[in-house]
């Protein structure tokens, strides 16, 4: 049983708000979707999560134990991460070969399998590879080590639709073959909407949203109907966007509904799906034409 | 104590170590076979040829300082890249230094190319041959040692900023150096000169001043001229503190966006 749990975390840039008071927890064994825009800081709170980048003030903890400068702990927690951390110039038999000599238990065989399936040449050197490759190397490595927590940051950066439906497939296959927990940070939300069991939203540097994905969907609705009825029905409910489309007005609700109150014949409830949620949790004022 | 992990790491920086080396000893002998097909190799009559002007140099001392300054940035990203605590990072950089500053050590022995190593005024201190060789084989050491954490320590504090500002700080930082010690030695030079002409002070007391920093620094007159005990209790008081400040730094090293 591993779980990270991050407490009061806040990380300032420059005077610049880069995290404000971050507090999650990842449970063991389960696929977490860490989604946000670009620039909410989903990077940010996962090199801290990895001790890469230190933290204003809060803390990480891995089973109870500060992660910062332990050793053990950050050798349970794998990061593939958007930054190149290996040398340009080194051959991507030699990246492999030197992080199985340091991770006891490197799933060789299947670094082997993937190499071959993802069509890799593994005596080009690493700075040599295309942004796509660059990924795609790093995604190998990730699935072979014996980490308990695997961190993706956007995991599918430069990779074709191919290779984007090979990686996710060899996720889950990796998965359901050996269970941990692993965090994939992106932002294509409709990719990872499948595959993911629990989901937290960060806008602005601060959690918005965090669960599990079956009672984050649970209280995301699409309401439909003609406006006066809508907006009577919906008053009082938790409004994160409308549209209009002729006569019928969409609001788009996220948060539990009022069972007291009956559904008027001319509205219809529908349930939302996690990529409309986050666009409308997250969207910037003036951003959706048509929308209020 | 080591754990397996660290073991691993240290095999695996062990490995890159040799293979640097390995490579730079092959371009070495190759070169210097170049020098013997053209007839340059030896020593001969009052002019110095080119393989003493290489020993003179103390090639191996100078590759592996650069080797180290230049390494820890990849080093350092390609271990927390594997979950490696800065603490660990620090204990597998210290145990390399120490093991590259055998290396060179011996082969500088081997080669007499250490400056103080082969220095006549330290060599003869005891009259055991034994115990003498040991002193200068210390001293050697950790002069070396010295080189190798002033250029970890150097690689590290360029990496607590980002590349950019990183460039502009080693050019910097050697144009500093040579502008501050230039001046240094020259306004101390022309101070004490001005002091000496107007009868302030007279150069025998300068002499003594500068005598008793000395003796201080590398055992002058302490105990007997040249003492080497003196010079090695002065290199263990640099190289910890120097030790600490290299651990002081990594401890704060943090990756930039690349």
């Amino acid at each position: 049983m591993t779980t990270i749990k991050i407490e009061h975390l806040n990380k300032h840039f420059h005077k610049q708000s880069g995290l404000n008071d971050i507090n999650l927890t990842f449970e063991s064994n389960q696929i977490y979707g860490l989604l946000g825009r670009n620039g909410a800081g989903k990077s940010t709170l996962l090199n801290i999560i990895t001790d890469r980048i230190f933290a204003n003030s809060g803390q990480v903890k891995l089973d109870g134990a500060v992660m910062h400068d332990n050793g053990d702990a950050l050798s349970k927690v794998f990061m593939m991460s958007q930054d190149n951390l290996y040398q340009e110039s080194t051959k991507v038999q030699n990246i492999i070969k030197t992080t199985a000599a340091v991770y006891d238990g490197f799933d060789q065989h299947l670094a082997n399998e993937l190499i071959q399936k993802f069509d890799v040449n593994v005596k080009t050197k690493f700075g040599k590879l295309s942004t796509g490759y660059h990924s795609i190397v790093k995604l190998i490595i990730a699935l072979c080590v014996p980490a308990e927590v695997v961190i993706f940051d956007e995991p599918t950066l430069g990779l074709d639709a191919n290779h984007r439906e090979l990686f996710y497939s060899e996720l889950i296959q990796s998965y359901s073959d050996n269970p941990r927990t692993f965090i994939i940070s992106t932002h294509l939300i409709d990719e990872v909407a499948n595959i993911v069991s629990d989901v937290a939203i960060i806008d602005h540097g601060a959690v918005i949203v965090s669960g599990d994905n079956e009672s984050v969907l649970k209280n995301a609705h699409t309401i439909t109907g003609p406006e006066r009825e809508l907006d009577q029905y919906c008053a009082g409910l938790n409004v994160i966007g409308s549209k209009h489309l002729g006569n019928l007005k969409t609001n788009y609700v996220y948060g539990p509904l009022n069972d007291d109150q009956r559904i008027p014949d001319t509205v219809s409830v529908e349930s939302l799906d996690l990529q409309t949620l986050f666009i409308y949790l997250t969207k910037r004022k003036g951003e959706l034409e048509n929308d209020e | 104590m080591m754990n397996n992990r660290m073991k691993d790491l240290l095999v695996v920086s062990i490995k890159y170590y040799l293979k640097v080396f390995g490579f730079m000893a092959l371009l070495f002998i190759a070169f210097l076979a170049v020098l013997l097909i053209f007839g340059n190799l030896f020593d001969g009559g009052d002019t110095p040829s080119i393989r003493s002007m290489l020993t003179g140099f103390n090639f191996p001392l100078l590759f592996s300082a650069v080797l180290i300054f230049s390494q820890f940035d990849q080093g350092f990203l390609l271990k927390l890249q594997n979950g490696f605590a800065r603490g660990q990072i620090f204990k597998n950089d210290f145990w390399m230094i120490t093991l590259v500053t055998v290396f060179v050590t011996v082969l500088n022995r081997i080669l007499h190319l250490s400056w103080l190593g082969s220095n006549p005024t330290y060599n003869g201190f005891f009259t055991n041959p034994l115990v003498n060789f040991f002193a200068l084989f210390i001293i050697s050491f950790l002069g070396n040692y010295l080189l190798f954490i002033v250029a970890e320590s150097l690689g590290a504090f360029l990496n607590l900023f980002s590349k950019k500002i990183r460039n502009w700080i080693a050019i910097l930082i050697v144009a500093g150096f040579l502008f501050v010690s230039i001046s240094l030695f020259s306004g101390a030079a022309f101070g004490v000169g001005m002091l000496v002409s107007n009868h302030v002070i007279d150069i025998q007391m300068v002499e003594t001043i500068l005598n008793l920093t000395m003796s201080v620094l590398f055992g002058f007159n302490e105990h007997g001229a040249w003492n080497p005990l003196n010079m090695i209790v002065t290199m263990l008081v640099g190289s910890g503190l120097l030790t600490w400040l290299a651990r002081f730094i990594i401890m704060r090293v943090q990756i930039h966006r690349i």
